[in-house]
């Protein structure tokens, strides 16, 4: 195969490229290590002992194969089970909140996604960009570097930005932009980062505050209003996703074991209408300015539904900034605070005494301007007699003596019969929180003759502003008692799923609708003559009471001060109740709280397109 | 140490089988020659036309010591290129190398490459939930670690180990200084002290390991039969093992402690220790072990653990990293939850990355996983015994064992401990686990073997690339000469 080659069996020919010194060193090294080779061999029993090595090692691992197999089949699904139950979570999706709508569509509470800035002032100090991050961000958001210096310069590695009330910065859209848009201009994307936020809005800011309510940010939870009413229908359904997390509680990022979709929260229209809220709010501020009152409330109920279209209170707070506001002002009078409602109360009376066939309008009686009751003697408000009068002038003078005489004439028990008919001492099943029964008579003690004829003229009861204007509602309503409600429809599914539409609710029947047109008549020709004319608008009929009560006989000038009425009388579009707490300019309902009731009515005759009935 | 191996130097006698394989060349690779089988062997391991007489060239690519030099003169004469054949030296060099490589142990560096794979990935898996802020972390000081491992291994691969017979002696006093000073100035970490150096801290017990297998093999290979006898034998092997057990165990380190053990007395054992000694010694070492379990507090609930391993609710300080390796291991089943789909890695195993990284591998890759890697961790294991059983010399085949029984012990108390077969001691799992001193400690022990099998019978090792030459049958059924 090959030549033999010259030199064979002797030493080789050393390798190209290597120096004969690099030989040598090579070589002596090899001599050395020759030198130092253990002499012995291994030997057949090394061979042998090791062979047995091997089998103990190969038997090991087979067992230990054999274990892991024992742990991952044999026990595998009880530690599948453990593991699972230690790392598998539920967490939540949340549902987008439903919007809260008036009577027109027109949007009251939104929810909306916000961004806030959130920082990181580590990585902004390492980077040495954290002055520039101020300046930017400052720039961006139109705020002083020294605000956000002192939010940014901390230690840690997350601050979250916040205003002045301490409350998260949220930005409007174009500030996003802005700050977006500055950000990468000055390459601070890592430090600096926006994170949405979806926040309840409150376009309107203040509007109807106590009725609507707001929403707590730390839950998510509806507070007060409607928001707290409706809340479960709002707030929809909460999505679950079922996720392995860390033992930090981290979500791992897998793809979810099981996942239920949120349902979004329903969209509620009410039969509130912003603009005759936002009407009544005004007005009610101005009177209340104008009379130097305590505060007030106007009600504009449509008699006919029970639907409440205003409901305004004088001290209100913006649910945007919730947080800012006491606890006191989240309460809504109109439905949780109780008045002595004073002469109003009378056409209550009459339409009692004319139901139970006590009286009728052409009943006459003598006034001397008092009477005595179980030796406490009732004067009329102006301790002036009218000698012969009949009801009609008992409504006109506002007699409290005539009250007195009416409900002694119908007796305790028919009286407070019919006064819990027309829903005193109720709640009106509004739904609204915070709503109170209000205090009535009827109870049987020593004072009761007493506290009846009191009530008579409504003295000595407690009523919220919404029970008075639904019992005059019945009387508009031809003596129906309909449930005051705000809510009119709900439409599921954030607006794109079924209308469930509220269908008005009859309580009982009150009293006869006879009754309640010889009422209605008695107080449309009262109104006329009475104190309760500064009310009256020319060209209209209106049913109308005023009502001046003053719970503290020591101090008759702490007054409540209100007008309720109804108009059109012979087919009534709404019924308005405006009270004043405690004014002290004019004491009286008639000049207090008129005034804002005919403007307030004028206001409502040209938005509802009434045309005046009477010359 | 020179005067010493000067003198052994001496009186070699034992001829490995290559030598008379190197002297069949030296003849000559005439087909009719006297040792036909022989020379034909020769000549087949060259591809046509190759320069069978190069044998520097030879040397210098494979390790394989040149014969010994009858004329050094003539060779310091030489000088230059000579070349008697005409072969232009990058094809010699480049067909040594073909060679050399068909000829390496090709199983156990497929198993090794196998496992290192396993390894980075499974690293790499843990690195996601460790580090979240940056995933490959972990991946890339480990493969850093691989790369200068791969580099060790070539280098210990292509390095005679007989050199490393040099450094048996000052291998151990080194060792024993570093671990002495590791119980004095050392870093502790995870209820030990195991750790020396600041930014680029590495464990001694790991090199340590190298060093007693290194000075065992050496001592047993000199003495030779006077490994029966106590003052020669049992003594020092008593002496140099203890020392480095005693400090070992000093930093707490139950685990490495029981591998030194082990693999001294399968050295011990292998170099033809007395039967009676070495039971003896099993026993007193056994009691040992067993009153130190018991005694120190930490053993004792880990032994308590082991005992009970998944208590209910799984928060027990004592069993709880066994309980969560049994969770993640369990959950695993068959076919595992997919690589980067463990859950107990994400903060409720400890040590995932290292003392828990089969249980982590359990969890992902399933039974399947465990048994490819249980797999290849055994013919990692048998190579290193085979290399043992052909090795040249007594130095080689205690060496080989000693490696053999090192990784053995080590893979066996790694996954024993998760599996909860003996109780839980911190060790790595030999080329899996995350830990850069451990890895480049065992891809370069691997290196030592791939030398010694290139020196040990090398028709006998069936590769791939041996299929490249078409070897007649009876060429490669040839046994070694003894």
């Amino acid at each position: 195969m090959r030549p033999p080659r010259p030199g064979a069996g002797r030493r080789a020919e050393p390798p190209v490229g290597q120096t004969s010194g690099q030989i040598a060193g090579q070589i002596a090294g090899q001599t050395l290590e020759r030198e130092h080779r253990p002499t012995a061999a291994p030997g057949a029993r090394m061979a042998r002992r090791q062979f047995v090595l091997l089998g103990l090692a190969v038997a090991t691992m087979g067992g230990l194969l054999g274990r892991t197999a024992w742990w991952q089949i044999a026990q595998g699904a009880t530690l599948s089970q453990r593991a699972a139950q230690e790392s598998v979570r539920a967490l939540r999706i949340p549902a987008a909140r439903g919007e809260i709508l008036d009577a027109n569509g027109a949007a009251l509470a939104i929810s909306v996604t916000r961004d806030t800035v959130i920082v990181d002032p580590a990585l902004l100090r390492s980077a040495g960009a954290l002055t520039r991050a101020e300046q930017a961000l400052s720039k961006a958001l139109g705020l002083p570097v020294a605000t956000l210096a002192a939010q940014m310069d901390v230690p840690g590695e997350y601050a979250r930005l916040t205003g002045a009330d301490g409350q998260p910065l949220l930005l409007t859209p174009q500030q996003s932009a802005a700050v977006t848009a500055t950000l990468s201009a000055a390459h601070l994307q890592d430090g600096v980062a926006l994170m949405p936020q979806v926040t309840r809005e409150y376009p309107n800011g203040s509007l109807a505050a106590q009725t609507l309510g707001f929403v707590r940010l730390s839950d998510g939870a509806g507070q007060y209003g409607v928001e707290q009413l409706e809340n479960s229908a709002l707030g929809g359904s909460p999505g679950l996703l079922y996720t392995r997390v860390s033992e930090s509680g981290q979500p791992l990022a897998q793809a979810p074991l099981r996942q239920t979709d949120p349902t979004p929260g329903a969209d509620v229209t009410l039969t509130l209408d912003a603009n005759v809220q936002r009407r009544a709010e005004q007005g009610l501020a101005n009177a209340v300015q104008t009379t130097n009152a305590d505060g007030g409330q106007v009600i504009v109920l449509d008699p006919q539904t029970g639907g409440i279209i205003a409901m305004a209170n004088s001290t209100g707070f913006d649910p945007n900034q919730y947080y800012n506001a006491p606890l006191s002002s989240f309460s809504n009078p109109a439905v949780s605070a109780t008045y002595d409602p004073g002469s109003v109360m009378k056409a209550v009376t009459m339409a009692a005494g004319i139901q139970w066939g006590a009286i009728t309008p052409q009943t006459t009686f003598f006034d001397a301007g008092y009477t005595d009751v179980d030796g406490v003697r009732i004067y009329n408000f102006d301790r002036t007699g009218h000698g012969v009068e009949n009801m009609t002038q008992v409504l006109r003078y506002s007699a409290n003596v005539g009250a007195v005489f009416v409900a002694q004439r119908v007796g305790a028990q028919h009286y407070y019969q019919t006064l819990g008919d027309f829903g005193f001492g109720h709640s009106t099943g509004s739904g609204l929180p915070g709503e109170t029964a209000g205090l009535r008579g009827g109870g049987s003690g020593e004072s009761a003759n007493l506290t009846l004829a009191e009530n008579a003229f409504g003295e000595s009861i407690g009523v919220t502003p919404l029970q008075m204007a639904q019992a005059y509602a019945a009387l508009a309503n031809g003596g129906v008692l309909m449930r005051p409600h705000i809510v009119a429809s709900v439409t599921a599914d954030g607006g794109l799923g079924a209308t469930t539409t509220y269908a008005p609710q009859v309580v009982r029947q009150v009293v006869s609708a006879q009754t309640a047109a010889t009422v209605t008549q008695m107080l449309t020709q009262s109104a006329l003559s009475s104190d309760a004319h500064m009310a009256l608008l020319p060209g209209y009929s209106i049913a109308a009471k005023t009502g001046t009560s003053t719970p503290y006989p020591t101090d008759p000038t702490w007054t409540y001060a209100s007008v309720i009425g109804y108009a059109p009388a012979s087919h009534p579009r709404f019924v308005l109740l405006v009270k004043l707490d405690h004014p002290r300019n004019v004491i009286f309902g008639g000049d207090a709280a008129g005034p804002l009731w005919r403007a307030l009515a004028q206001q409502l005759f040209q938005y509802y397109r009434i045309a005046p009935n009477r010359t | 140490m020179r005067r010493v191996l000067t003198r052994r130097g001496g009186v070699a006698t034992g001829a490995p089988a290559h030598r008379t394989e190197r002297r069949a060349e030296r003849r000559g690779v005439g087909h009719a020659d006297a040792g036909g089988r022989t020379a034909l062997r020769a000549s087949s391991r060259y591809l046509a036309g190759e320069d069978v007489a190069d044998r520097s060239a030879l040397t210098r690519v494979a390790g394989v010591p040149p014969a010994p030099t009858e004329q050094p003169a003539a060779a310091h004469g030489v000088g230059g290129a000579t070349p008697a054949v005409g072969m232009t030296s990058p094809t010699v060099e480049y067909l040594h190398t073909l060679r050399r490589l068909r000829r390496a142990d090709w199983p156990l560096i497929l198993a090794v490459f196998g496992l290192c794979v396993i390894g980075l990935l499974m690293v790499f898996s843990v690195s996601q939930a460790l580090v979240p802020a940056d995933p490959w972390n972990l991946l890339r000081h480990q493969a850093l670690a691989a790369a200068l491992g791969v580099l060790a291994l070539i280098v210990a691969a292509r390095c005679d180990y007989h050199r490393w017979q040099r450094l048996a002696a000052p291998g151990l006093i080194i060792a024993l200084a570093l671990m002495a000073l590791t119980l004095f100035v050392g870093q502790d970490a995870n209820g030990g002290r195991r750790w020396l150096g600041g930014d680029i801290s590495f464990q001694p017990s790991e090199p340590a390991k190298l060093a007693l297998i290194l000075v065992l093999a050496y001592w047993f290979a000199r003495i030779g039969p006077d490994i029966r006898s106590v003052r020669r034998g049992l003594l020092p092997f008593v002496g140099a093992t203890g020392a480095l057990a005693a400090l070992t165990l000093a930093q707490r380190d139950m685990g490495t402690t029981v591998v030194m053990l082990a693999l001294a007395c399968a050295m011990y054992f292998t170099a033809g220790a007395r039967p009676a000694h070495l039971l003896a010694l099993l026993g007193v070492g056994a009691l040992c072990l067993g009153a130190l379990a018991i005694a120190v507090s930490y053993r004792r609930v880990r032994l308590s653990a082991f005992l009970d391993p998944l208590p209910p609710g799984c928060r027990d300080p004592g069993s709880y990293q066994v309980c969560q390796g049994l969770l993640s291991l369990g959950s695993g089943g068959v076919w595992g939850a997919g690589l980067g789909a463990s859950v107990q890695k994400a903060g409720y195993l400890p040590f995932p990355q290292s003392d828990s990284i089969y249980a982590v591998l359990g969890g992902e890759l399933g039974l399947l996983g465990c048994a490819l890697t249980i797999g290849l961790l055994i013919v990692v294991i048998w190579r290193g015994y085979r290399v043992g059983r052909r090795a040249p010399d007594a130095f080689g085949a205690l060496l080989a064992c000693g490696i053999a029984t090192w990784l053995a012990t080590q893979a066996a108390i790694n996954i024993g401990g998760v599996v909860a077969a003996i109780p839980f001691t911190g060790v790595p799992l030999p080329f899996i686990s995350y830990g850069g001193a451990a890895l480049v400690s065992v891809l370069a022990a691997v290196g030592v073997l791939l030398n010694i099998h290139t020196q040990g019978a090398p028709l006998r090792s069936a590769g791939l690339p041996q299929r490249l030459a078409r070897v007649p049958q009876a060429i490669r059924m040839e046994t070694p000469v003894e």
